[in-house]
């Protein structure tokens, strides 16, 4: 195992937990609640930890549907890093480049959608990034990851409905 | 840990309003469907002839989860309500509570 260390006086990354889950629908409860937990001493303000674990449920769904396609045997990845006052939600699946998250997704419309011109679906992403300070995806072969960042130092602007 | 979405109607003088507890997910899709048509029913029994076509009112204040999915599942519902029910208001509004709900669509 090789390990590096520095000289900066920037904090070190904390792992708060790791864990894997099988792609079965509703796996996503697992995921939200086991991140909870994970963050219960971090001091995430509660508004704050609602929009997070919001983000990580749906974050999880998609990779369970999009990324592995409901198939148990491949699972989806969730790591919870404290790196000072940001914590990282990494959700990594097997969908590679081909995942409908990779993409630039179609901004929903509700008045599109309730004229039909738009699936009334489509929510998943919107509310990833609405609900958290930073998304970001990245790709490693089939490996694909979310990156969901929340600072535990949140101010009040966003704690709006 | 999960309860399945329920849904209730009732029928208020210019207003049908559903209210919802549980969990509107991928679970709700009959509750919410079967409640949307319950609701239009009662309210057109008890409608007076030549009345106003009513309001229909979602009430979420029992609802402890949400998802995506259950958001597609009451755009679904509130697309239907458009199509169907052409003196439906243009707009649809989001209020804190069933009474100015009531009160705003009432304006």
């Amino acid at each position: 195992m090789e390990q590096t260390m520095t000289q900066v006086a920037r904090p070190i990354p904390r792992r708060l937990d790791a864990f894997t889950l099988p792609s079965e629908p509703g796996n996503e409860r697992l995921a939200l609640a086991r991140v909870a937990d994970s963050l219960a001493e971090v001091g995430l303000p509660g508004p704050r930890l609602e929009r997070l674990k919001t983000a990580v449920a749906e974050a999880t769904m998609n990779a369970i549907e999009h990324g592995n396609g409901n198939r148990a045997e491949i699972p989806v990845e969730v790591e919870v890093t404290q790196n000072g006052d940001e914590i990282i939600v990494a959700i990594t699946d097997q969908g590679g480049q081909e995942h409908p998250d990779s993409g630039a997704a179609e901004e929903p419309d509700l008045l599109k959608k309730l004229d039909g011109g738009q699936s009334p679906r489509g929510w998943g992403l919107f509310l990833i990034r609405n609900m958290v300070d930073a998304m970001d995806v990245t790709t490693d072969g089939q490996r694909h990851t979310i990156w969901l960042t929340m600072h535990t130092g949140g101010v009040a602007h966003d704690e709006h409905v | 840990m999960t309860s399945m979405c329920k849904a209730t109607t009732r029928v208020l003088p210019g207003a049908a309003v559903i209210e919802l507890s549980g969990e509107v997910d991928g679970s709700a899709a009959t509750a919410l469907t079967e409640a949307y048509q319950a609701a239009i029913a009662e309210y057109e029994r008890a409608r007076p002839a030549g009345g106003e076509p009513g309001t229909v009112v979602l009430d979420f204040a029992a609802v402890d989860y949400i998802n995506s999915t259950g958001i597609a599942l009451i755009v679904s519902v509130l697309a239907l309500a458009r199509a169907e029910r052409t003196r439906l208001d243009e707009a649809i509004a989001i209020y804190d509570s069933e009474e100015s709900a009531l009160s705003g669509a009432g304006k």
